[in-house]
């Protein structure tokens, strides 16, 4: 794709939107009747694919196998992916997370790498950050890496990282140092799932996936090469992630939103008790308020990408964001799934599928609050660093 | 997609406003009045042909929310909105308006039918939410007749019209009401558009009111993280309670949110994109329904003493709960689903 095309972002747009049209498989529409799941390895060739096309490491350097265009090419493509329904990507913590953190710390031999793999599908990654006493606490994370030689032996267990069963990788946060240096003990490996001494157990979700699960360390080797960042610096880097998770990865949220409310709009057209509902005042309101929520998701994302491509930082604005898209979501899906209870039955078969899509998108969305640093850690950090409210005496 | 970059002119315009705004503390409303008129401020929106400044609203944001943080006493919104129109319309003193000797405020709600007689209109009906009514000189109001829609320009020192108070919750800048009976106005005061700029008023002021209250919030809110600091119980800071950072850690975010909107409802109106007006359904929707939250929060954490007339922020809720009722929250929603709807068909 030519670089032409992104000195205008209408035209890029409508590059996009085009090659979907052309592309993006019709039985993935989450809104369209003769919906089929996504399998993996059919998404994998899918967003190999996207690769190929331009869609993906957008502002990642040529050399490394990206596109060399910025981060708004990044959000113009979301916000389209967002529109037509596109399941999460399977390697979207690489893609998302890992790769931008590999690019600013990694070292020139680590770029090389791990970059391109990445992008291509041939490499996916997990990020193996929580234990079970160090989820909204990680600075208390007690798997721990210690020098044997010229190797280092990690041993311990983490919990709750999502697609470990898929990963070839995983970017693990362990304690080099002593417990009580908490923040500064702490360093970053990159590791190859197939090392031996790596079990990963799946855990069953109250959404019916076993996407996370439990990964043990059990006299891992690994050689010093693998450190990413240097040895004692894994928190400063573990914020960058966070920033990142919590500010813009996904930032296709907005327009997959939209594409949600939609979704339960064109289903209540065609069934008669639930084409009373949009002549219902209070369902009104409350689509109203969802769509305003929608609109302060879009106008943060947008103004955080603008700040980026002027050379900003994402800074503490990832936490307001992070807030609000969990808590939008749980507000969106809650009144779908109000809305649809009320569905004639037998269900048609446009009800019958928005009634799925919001009833797993319901209990997914349970999720969204706790993931990536829980509601009330994002309060804690308004609190803490953007209001600097006194704690003490 | 937007810039929300702040330009050198609404940096200057902010720092003015500040300064201007701490000025008035206390003042009466002729003397911000004259002073505004002295800075050049009241006419933002008239044109520069005209002795005004022809900026936007994104440049107009900064002072509105200044100077209601700052609690002026004075119809602000209204006196650039309105002498904004009238000078576009050319229906009224050009020189007064401007230099602030004379005041313009708006008819936020009513509708006047005008019946057309020889020389001149005869008007009836009543107008209301004319903020700052009893001290204004001027009154736009929305009149209809003959199928057709336009503004007129009306003097309330005029004889034959009736001013009744209105809503009276605001103190510094009580409301009035306007009975228009048979009420004459010649030619000169009126400007028939099909509603055009009626539209425009109400476009911008949908903004510019949000910022107005906006701006009151975030003075409450100020004042309770200030209050929640230093005022110890059981030994430490208020704020030391959970409970009470987490609800100001959330009228923050909802402040941040108001804020975002507001940003973006005045650049799609000012360049007229194809959203202004769902941006301005959106940013009304959710301002009221927060700012007004945070008021009543930041009378919540200031305990007893919030309910007393000593401190400033009855007087803010009140502003701002007068200003939600020309436009309630609910009213936005229910436009804001309507365009969606037919838009989604």
């Amino acid at each position: 794709m030519g670089t032409e095309l992104h000195q205008n972002e209408d035209a890029y747009r409508a590059c996009v939107t085009e090659w979907l049209q052309k592309h993006f498989p019709a039985d993935w529409r989450p809104d369209r009747v003769g919906y089929q799941t996504p399998e993996f390895e059919a998404q994998r060739i899918w967003e190999r694919n996207l690769y190929e096309a331009g869609f993906a490491g957008f502002s990642w350097p040529a050399e490394y196998g990206g596109q060399g265009l910025t981060v708004r090419e990044q959000l113009i493509c979301n916000e389209e992916f967002g529109r037509v329904g596109m399941p999460d990507s399977v390697n979207g913590i690489g893609k998302d997370m890992i790769g931008p953190i590999i690019l600013a710390l990694g070292t020139e031999q680590q770029k090389r790498r791990f970059l391109r793999r990445i992008l291509s599908m041939q490499d996916i990654w997990c990020q193996s950050f929580s234990e079970t006493e160090a989820g909204s606490d990680l600075a208390a994370v007690k798997t721990h890496a210690t020098r044997e030689g010229n190797e280092w032996v990690i041993n311990g267990a983490k919990t709750w990282i999502s697609f470990a069963q898929h990963a070839d990788w995983s970017l693990v946060l362990v304690r080099t140092g002593d417990p009580s240096e908490r923040r500064g003990g702490l360093s970053l490996f990159t590791v190859p799932m197939s090392c031996p001494g790596i079990t990963v157990s799946q855990i069953n979700q109250i959404d019916g996936r076993s996407n996370f699960c439990d990964v043990r360390f059990s006299n891992v080797k690994l050689s010093n090469d693998m450190v990413l960042g240097g040895v004692g610096e894994g928190w400063a880097a573990v914020g960058r992630v966070l920033g990142v998770e919590r500010a813009i990865n996904r930032m296709y949220r907005a327009s997959l939103f939209e594409n949600e409310l939609r979704h339960l709009v064109a289903a209540c057209r065609v069934d008669e008790p639930l084409r009373g509902c949009l002549e219902d005042t209070l369902f009104r309101q409350r689509l109203a308020a969802c769509y305003e929520d929608i609109e302060v998701l879009r106008r943060l994302v947008r103004s955080t990408v603008q700040s980026l491509v002027r050379g900003g930082e994402i800074g503490l604005v990832g936490s307001l964001i992070k807030l609000h898209w969990s808590e939008t979501h749980q507000r969106i899906v809650r009144l779908a799934r109000e809305i649809l209870a009320r569905a004639a039955r037998p269900m048609s078969a446009i009800a019958g599928l928005a009634v799925r899509r919001f009833n797993t998108l319901y209990l997914r969305s349970r999720a969204e609050t706790i993931q990536g640093g829980a509601s009330e850690i994002q309060l804690d950090v308004i609190a803490d660093r953007i209001l600097s409210l006194p704690r003490d005496r | 997609m937007e810039t929300l970059v702040t330009t050198d002119t609404q940096i200057a315009f902010a720092r003015t406003a500040t300064r201007f705004a701490q000025d008035c503390l206390g003042k009466p409303a002729d003397w911000i009045g004259s002073r505004l008129g002295d800075a050049g401020l009241i006419g933002v929106f008239a044109p520069e042909d005209s002795g005004g400044l022809g900026l936007g609203i994104r440049d107009a944001l900064p002072l509105s929310i200044e100077c209601a943080r700052n609690d002026l006493a004075f119809p602000l919104v209204e006196a650039m909105i309105g002498a904004g129109a009238i000078l576009k319309a050319g229906i009224g003193p050009a020189d007064t308006l401007l230099n602030g000797s004379e005041i313009a405020t708006i008819a936020w709600a009513g509708r006047i039918d005008a019946v057309e007689k020889p020389s001149e209109w005869r008007l009836s009906g009543v107008a209301s939410h004319v903020i700052g009514g009893s001290y204004a000189d001027w009154v736009v109001v929305r009149i209809c007749g003959n199928s057709q829609e336009g503004i007129a320009l009306v003097s309330t020192k005029s004889t034959g019209l009736s001013c009744r108070s209105g809503n009276e919750l605001d103190v510094e800048r009580p409301e009035m009401d306007l009975v228009f009976e048979d009420f004459p106005l010649s030619n000169a005061h009126i400007l028939w558009d099909q509603g055009a700029t009626w539209d425009w008023i109400w476009a911008v002021g949908k903004v510019l009111r949000s910022a107005d209250i906006y701006g009151s919030a975030k003075a409450s809110f100020d004042d309770s993280k200030s209050y929640t600091s230093t005022r110890k119980q059981f030994q430490r800071p208020l704020c030391a309670n959970q409970s009470v950072r987490h609800l100001l850690a959330r009228d923050y975010y909802g402040l941040e949110r108001v804020r975002y909107c507001l940003e973006y409802a005045a650049l799609s109106t000012d360049h007229q994109a194809s959203d202004a007006r769902v941006s301005r359904d959106v940013l009304c929707g959710l301002a009221y329904e927060i700012c007004i939250r945070v008021a009543e929060n930041a009378i919540q954490l200031h305990g007893a003493m919030g309910f007393t007339r000593d401190l400033p922020l009855h007087r803010r809720l009140r502003r701002i709960l007068a200003a939600s009722d020309i436009c309630p929250a609910t009213t936005a929603r229910e436009s804001l689903t309507s365009t969606l709807l037919d838009s989604w068909q």
